[in-house]
């Protein structure tokens, strides 16, 4: 089973004015933002508490990871709460939380693949998309297909 | 891996302040499509190649594909909703761009639908349309087609 390349430095984020906007929007229509804070408190807590123990040149990149992992976390919320009720895949993948994520691209995979271990769903699409490959193209059910997705992300480093 | 069902209240205000009860677990493994012939394996999504999907029907999301993939099964349209003795009746919800959700009818006269990923619900068929649910995160449209087949003993 082939691996799609990684690039090695990651792609930014698309411009942040319109992304903070675009996150904002979002926040604002989210009827329960303490669960927001609770999920970036506790994904968040390691990292924050190691970018304080980092040399201060380090300290940017460090910054950048987490920043994007706050969007990550807030748009990963946003999409599950607002097209869990779906059933058409069009639906859930054509969302704007979810077009978001795509467009953060391959920094988001080690958190894509953490959140399809976790909840299952249709991460799967999420993946093939930042990806631009099938790794579960053989897989004749979701749960093969997350197997492999799972088992593709260990062999990558991406998860442990 | 367990799979969290979102706070209904949330999501189909008109939903959880109807007379409604929870059936089931959240689960992915199957939809309203699959959920309306029986099916408690497997998630049908014409869009989807690892879900499942009727040879031969079309794969896209419109009314007239989902009553395709419905006939598949034995349905047939019909006039309305109404319970009638021996019949088994489904209701199929859309939206301006299309099919949304797929209800089935109780011997009772009240409907079980499987919500997407989330749970299996007993309800009113009114209680799911968008009408009653204006504040809500899901949008299902309005009941636009009825469907009915023999129950089976």
């Amino acid at each position: 089973m082939a691996s799609p390349a990684l690039a090695q430095t990651p792609k930014r984020a698309p411009a942040l004015g319109r992304r903070a906007r675009e996150l904002d929007e979002a926040l604002g229509r989210h009827a329960r933002p303490e669960e927001v804070v609770h999920a970036l408190r506790e994904a968040l807590a390691d990292d924050i508490g190691r970018l304080k123990s980092l040399p201060a040149d380090e300290r940017a990149a460090c910054a950048e990871t987490i920043a994007l992992r706050f969007e990550f976390i807030i748009l990963a919320r946003i999409w599950r709460l607002e097209t869990a009720g779906h059933s058409i895949s069009k639906r859930k993948a054509s969302h704007p939380a979810f077009r978001l994520i795509i467009e953060m691209g391959e920094p988001a995979l080690p958190w894509t693949l953490e959140e399809f271990e976790r909840d299952g769903g249709f991460w799967h699409i999420a993946l093939e998309e930042i990806t631009g490959s099938d790794i579960a193209g053989q897989a004749s059910d979701p749960e093969q297909a997350r197997e492999a997705w799972l088992h593709w992300g260990r062999e990558s480093g991406l998860i442990e | 891996m367990t799979e969290k069902s979102v706070d209904l209240s949330l999501v189909l205000p008109g939903l959880a302040k109807s007379s409604y009860a929870v059936t089931s677990d959240a689960t992915s493994a199957y939809n309203c499509i699959a959920w309306v012939v029986g099916e408690t394996e497997r998630w049908r999504d014409p869009f989807n190649p690892k879900r499942y999907w009727p040879a031969g029907v079309p794969r896209d999301d419109s009314v007239e594909a989902i009553v395709a993939c419905l006939a598949t099964a034995g349905f047939s349209i019909c006039e309305h909703g109404q319970p009638e003795l021996y019949t088994e009746k489904l209701a199929l919800y859309a939206d301006d761009e299309g099919f949304t959700h797929v209800a089935r009818q109780l011997e009772s006269g009240r409907w079980t639908s499987k919500l997407g990923e989330d749970v299996d619900v007993e309800h009113d068929l009114d209680a799911l349309t968008t009408s009653a649910n204006r504040t809500g995160y899901w949008r299902y449209g309005e009941v636009v087609a009825y469907m009915s087949r023999p129950r089976s003993a």
